[in-house]
């Protein structure tokens, strides 16, 4: 076993998730209310393209909260809230108290540069 | 044997005559008070039970679970219940202390005139469980009423016979019969099935052999996938259904279980049948063992916990390419088919404790739980050259239950407190203390959490295990309406009784979860209220 190999390449893969990630939230940043509401229909079982998908949804839901102005996460909850009580979970996701649950939630290792990354 | 002895002396016994009556006017408080009080009259549980579902046998059947629609879409009907509220019943009352003993015999006579004529009830044309609660027919423009609920109770015509009763057929040894008894169930010829099982039960000697088959037959039907399927599914029932043929049988005795045949038969070849991965199987087996049929006699060893973590990692967490892989991969290590098979139910349980969440998640993977303690007893109890295909179905069916879940979001909102939150408070507690908040808790289902601590608690306070099952079954036999609770308990006790891994308790803590959290069919306490009135004068 090569340790120092194995550690080596954790380190790169976080590197590139760190990068991966910056793509994310810019993308995020700079996507219309339409391609978000699209975006996040993706993660329903019509559309999914399989329970793996569905499962990073929460991840996303982070990375909403993070990157999105609250006026379009209003605007995502109100257009969720209004398909029914099928999308629920997808509206219940971005009411102003999971968002603020989820930021209390989030884990910045002491003295780390950035919120540790949670992969499921 | 003939014909349906029992549905005969219901016509001469006048209590039992106006049992049939409320039955079959689906009238079920009015059934339910009959049936106590012929129970505190004298009358033997078997009986009553023997005549309930001889009441109902002709009424029970459906010409198909599928309805194509005129647009040409089509949708699914719900399979007969009421069998299954009577073994689950039956089995749980042996569990349960003697003041609520007969309990869940009256949750099965409650439930049973809601349960008639499935397919009827599905097009509002007769009351019941069906038409009132799941199709809503009693809010449709056309059958709503000033007050109450037509769909409710009592009927207003008789319910539909869908399948008349045949004679025997005799002909042929018994290795043939049974042989055609199977092909005819695969190939869908009803009457043909039906017949040759009715000749095969006349013959004691066969019986241990039809069993086998006949649990054999129920196994072997079984979805490939729910995921996006609509009717096209059984989830389960084939099986649930012929274990609770053979229990009764051997309830009630076979020369008196006529009834219980016409009920459970008929539908092994109903429309529709699903025996992909019965030829996934059939074909890959051979491909991977020389001497697959021997595999349950030549592999003896058991999972270690690691072989355990992975077999539940893959099963919660991976697709079903991973799943057959690795049941394969066991097999080929000599790993023994009950070992694999506990390993099963380790998988079904620590997702239901640690994953599922929302109340209505984990209704259909308690039909893998339930399919899968049908497979183990047949594993336990028989002996068939495919046995070792039938690790691959449970395994499979666990999985693709999970994953039809997990199509959908995780919905914040309904999130349970994690419970180790709750374990101080409750590790205070005496044990018989403990049990006390775990029966109210289970029964309420106000507080989830703390459910999960108080088992959890318990499980670690004590070894002692008779009187934690006998509050879980009791909580289980207060729920009415709901022929799966009976059956849930009943799964969880054998399973727990016959597990062989470390992992055991783990069952007991998965059920209490489900008790506590589960979303019910009715909160209502009509039948548990009825059964206090007339029953506990006779107990104290």
């Amino acid at each position: 076993m090569d340790l120092y190999r194995a550690w080596k390449l954790r380190n790169s893969l976080g590197a590139a998730l760190e990068l991966a990630l910056d793509d994310l939230a810019q993308q995020l940043q700079d996507a219309s209310l339409e391609e978000l509401i699209d975006f996040a229909g993706s993660f329903s079982p019509a559309r999914a393209a399989g329970p793996e998908w569905v499962a990073s949804f929460d991840r996303f839901v982070e990375m909403v909260w993070e990157c999105v102005d609250a006026e379009r996460i209003a605007a995502l909850e109100a257009e969720f809230r209004a398909r029914g009580p099928l999308w629920a979970a997808v509206a219940n996701s971005f009411t102003p108290e999971r968002g603020a649950a989820l930021r209390a939630a989030r884990y910045q290792p002491r003295g780390s540069r950035r919120p540790a990354v949670v992969l499921r | 044997m003939t014909a349906a002895p029992i549905a005969a002396s219901v016509e001469r016994d006048k209590g039992l005559a106006q049992l049939r009556e409320l039955v079959v006017n689906a009238d079920y408080p009015h059934a339910t008070e009959q049936f106590l009080r012929l129970l505190a009259e004298g009358y033997a549980p078997e009986r009553l039970m023997g005549a309930a579902i001889a009441v109902t046998a002709p009424f029970v059947q459906a010409p198909s679970h599928i309805i194509v629609r005129p647009d040409g879409t089509a949708r699914g009907v719900n399979y007969d219940h009421t069998i299954l509220a009577w073994r689950g019943s039956d089995r749980l009352a042996r569990n349960l202390p003697k003041q609520t003993a007969l309990l869940p015999l009256a949750q099965a006579i409650w439930y049973t005139p809601q349960g008639l004529d499935v397919w009827s009830q599905i097009h509002c044309e007769f009351p019941g469980h069906y038409a009132r609660d799941q199709e809503k027919c009693g809010d449709r423009e056309e059958h709503r009423l000033p007050i109450g609920n037509k769909f409710d109770s009592p009927a207003w015509r008789a319910p539909k016979v869908h399948f008349g009763d045949l004679p025997p057929l005799r002909d042929g040894s018994v290795e043939a019969r049974l042989h055609e008894l199977i092909e005819a169930i695969m190939e869908g010829d009803r009457a043909r099935s039906y017949r040759l099982f009715l000749g095969l039960a006349e013959e004691p000697a066969a019986r241990e052999r039809l069993k086998e088959a006949t649990l054999f037959a129920g196994i072997i039907d079984i979805q490939e996938t729910v995921i996006q399927r609509g009717g096209y599914q059984n989830i389960g029932h084939k099986a649930l259904r012929a274990r609770a043929l053979v229990d009764l049988a051997d309830t009630l005795g076979w020369e008196q279980a006529h009834d219980v045949f016409y009920t459970v038969v008929p539908d092994f070849a109903c429309t529709p049948r699903f025996y992909e991965l019965w030829a996934l199987t059939t074909v890959m087996l051979p491909q991977e063992f020389r001497a697959w049929q021997g595999l349950k006699q030549a592999n003896a060893a058991p999972l270690s916990e690691r072989e355990l973590d992975e077999l539940i990692d893959t099963i919660l967490w991976s697709g079903p390419g991973e799943v057959t892989a690795l049941i394969t991969r066991l097999l080929r290590c000599g790993k023994a088919l009950l070992a694999i098979a506990d390993g099963v139910v380790d998988a079904y349980v620590r997702y239901i404790w640690e994953v599922v969440d929302h109340p209505a998640a984990f209704f259909n993977p308690g039909h893998s739980f339930d399919y899968c303690n049908v497979v183990n007893h047949w594993l336990r109890t028989y002996e068939n050259p495919h046995q070792a295909k039938a690790l691959y179905f449970e395994a499979l069916f666990v999985n693709d239950l999970i994953r039809a879940n997990a199509l959908f979001p995780r919905d914040p909102a309904v999130e349970i407190e994690p419970f180790e939150r709750r374990l101080p408070a409750a590790e205070a507690l005496t044990p018989a203390q403990m049990l006390v908040e775990l029966d109210a808790a289970c029964r309420s289902q106000r507080d989830p959490a703390w459910a999960m601590a108080l088992v959890d608690a318990y499980l670690r306070a004590t070894d002692e295990r008779t009187n934690l099952i006998a509050t879980l079954g009791q909580a289980g036999a207060t729920i009415q309406n709901d022929p799966h609770i009976a059956r849930l308990c009943m799964t969880s006790i054998e399973e727990y009784r016959h597990n062989q891994t470390s992992r055991r308790d783990d069952i007991l803590r998965a059920w209490a979860k489900y008790l506590a959290r589960a979303v019910r069919r009715s909160n209502d306490t009509g039948c548990v209220e009825l059964y206090g009135r007339m029953m506990a004068p006779r107990d104290t």
